[in-house]
Order: C-alpha cells, then structure tokens, then sequence
C-alpha cells in the first residue's frame, strides 16, 4: 500500500468523520498504525529503506566501473611474493578511488553516509556481502510465505 | 444527527455498532439508500459505483471491489453485502453471528477505496436484518496493511491479492489476536470434543 489513507470512526446523517488516519506503513509491518507517532515512524523507515537501496546500487556500479582495474591488480598480487608491497607503493595508482570509502547506516533520523576509516577499508567484499543477504530474493521470501500460510497459523500469537 | 443504532461491541478487532432491522419491509424498497442502508432515517447518500460497475479499487498490492460506494458528505461509505442464505443475526447475540471474514473483507475494501480516493471512508457491512458499523482497531489495520504482500505470495497471485484474500489469510491472527469463536466454531467444537471421547472411551 503506498499511500497514506483515513477511515471514519463516526457516521452521522451528514457524513462520515473520524480520526482514523492511518500512515502508509512499512512493507511487513505488523504493529499498530493508528494516529500518532508510529505511523510517521513506519512511513520514515519504508522511505529510509528505499533511500538505502538506491545507495546500495549506486555504491554496486560505482565498484564495478573500476573492478577491471582492481581485479587485474589482485591477481599481480597472486603471482608476486607479498613482500614486493611496501617496496613498490608507488606503483599503484594514487588519484584511484577506494570504492568501499563510505559506509551507510540507518541511524534513528535517517541514512548516515560516513565516510570509513583507513584500516576498516580492507575488507570491503565482505561488506557488500552482509549487505547483499539482508535483502532476501523475492522468490525465497514468496516460497517461505507460502509455506507458513493462514492455516498453519503463521503469525506468532500475542 | 446522530444515527440510531441497536447495539456496539469491540468483535473481531472492530468496535462494531449494529443496526437491526425488518428485512421483509426493508428488502421491498425501491430506493437503492432506503433498501441497503437502512440506518439512514434522512440522508441519502449519493450512490456512485455499485457491483454492477466492476470499479476496482486498487492500494498496490491490495485491490478491491466493494458492492457498493456512496458519497456521504465529504467521505464516501464502502459497503459489502453479506446475505449469508438471508441468515438472521441475532440482536441479543449478533457477535456470535457477524462473520469475522466478512467483517475484515469490509476493512481490507474500506482501505482501498480511501487509498485510491484520498477521501475518509466509513466501512459498513449489510447482512439479512442488520447493517454494521465498522471501526477497526489500529492493530487489525496495521495486520491488514502489513499483510498485503506475505498474502498475495501465499494465494500465489502475481499482481494483485484481493480484500477477500487478504481477509481468509490474516482471519486466523485475528481470532487469536482478538479471540472470539462464532456459534458454528464453538458447535463444531463441542460435537468434536463428544465424538472425540466417545470413540476413545473404554
């Protein structure tokens, strides 16, 4: 459901009235949504969510573009002996840009981009790959719901 | 001015108010307002979409079809009909009689029509000799809204699950959640529990 939408909560001979507003809430959300503070919580993070998936792919492309490069230098690594690394640092390319130079948070006020630290910039596939899990792949999700349907009582109770 | 209505109880996640009816007298009216929404003793709401119309009302992945949708004002009332084989609810008993799927395929349309129109929605449910009032809990709603997508992978749809998918998926939770048995349920249940000793005695 992506809008915003007001059930009535009093019914006269003039018309329907009400403070039933309920905020568009988070896909899989399955707390209260009446009027107050949880339905701008729920609309904040869905928005956050997207905000951090448009991140994510951006941050994807940006770390292909140089990959060629990048991969080309880990395999030179592969055939020379790990001591030719701070003999020869210069000849790496000093304007080419860490792609895992940022990190991107959901913080409570929204998404944070930081940039990270040095020593935290080596293991940047690691990253990518949490990253990548968080986001199950609809078809997994679909066959999981399916399994746990309406008749084996799929939510827990209270 | 205010409407009269028979009774109002909290059933199935709704705070519910009730106005009974004649159905022999009512069913004989000619006027659309005066035959299906007999609770208005003045006002006659405009009628603009009725079944016959097939106006789908679609809040992705949610799409419904009421019976019916009027302008009442500055909102609009979206209406199910639920004959139920002209079944009569009971006044002194009309929880035990109102059914939890119709009540929440009452809901699920009510939140489409007011997703797509922008406008207040009051959902209102017309059985034989009763029309209901419907106000549900936040929590029924935030279930509803939450539930949308988890529902429409589980009736395997690929585009769309509809107001009476969504009711049968989340019907469970709410009888757990809300926790009340119709008389069928409990009839079932006693003449289960009769048979189940009755073939195990010794």
């Amino acid at each position: 459901m992506d809008r915003d939408f007001t059930l009535a909560t009093e019914l006269t001979e003039e018309g329907v009235g009400g403070d039933g507003r309920v905020a568009r809430p988070a896909t899989g959300a399955t707390s209260a949504t009446g009027a107050g503070v949880g339905p701008n919580l729920q609309a904040a993070t869905n928005g956050g969510l997207g905000l951090l998936i448009a991140c994510l792919a951006l941050w994807a492309v940006w770390w292909m573009f140089p990959g060629n490069q990048r991969n080309a230098r880990s395999d030179a690594t592969q055939t020379s002996p790990p001591s030719a690394w701070p003999a020869a640092p210069a000849a790496q390319s000093p304007a080419k840009p860490q792609p895992d130079a940022i990190t991107v948070e959901l913080g409570a006020n929204g998404i944070v981009i930081r940039r990270r630290e040095a020593s935290a910039a080596s293991a940047p596939a690691s990253g990518a790959a949490k990253t990548t899990r968080k986001t199950a792949p609809p078809a997994t999700q679909a066959a999981h719901d399916s399994a746990a349907g309406p008749a084996s009582a799929p939510y827990p109770t209270r | 001015m205010a409407l009269t209505w028979t009774d109002r109880k909290a059933v199935h996640g709704c705070d519910i108010s009730a106005c009974f009816f004649d159905p022999d007298l009512v069913d004989r009216e000619d006027d659309f307002t005066r035959r299906m929404l007999p609770v208005f003793k003045a006002a006659r709401p405009t009628l603009l979409f009725s079944e016959q119309d097939r106006k789908n009302f679609v809040a992705d992945p949610l799409i419904a079809q009421p019976d019916a949708v009027l302008r009442h004002g500055l909102g609009l009332l979206s209406l199910e009909f639920k004959s139920q084989s002209r079944r009569s609810h009971r006044p002194d008993q009309w929880q035990r009689d109102i059914p939890c799927s119709g009540v929440l395929q009452t809901v699920a349309a009510a939140m489409a029509v007011a997703s797509e129109t922008g406008k207040t929605v009051a959902p209102l449910l017309r059985c034989h000799n009763v029309i209901y009032f419907l106000r549900p809990h936040p929590e029924l709603v935030g279930r509803l809204t939450g539930s949308t997508t988890r529902a429409r992978a589980y009736w395997s749809e690929e585009r769309y699950v509809n107001a009476s998918q969504l009711a049968a998926y989340c019907e469970p939770w709410v009888r757990v959640r809300f926790g009340h048995q119709d008389d069928a349920q409990v009839a079932s249940s006693e003449a289960g529990r009769a048979l189940h000793n009755k073939m195990l005695r010794r």
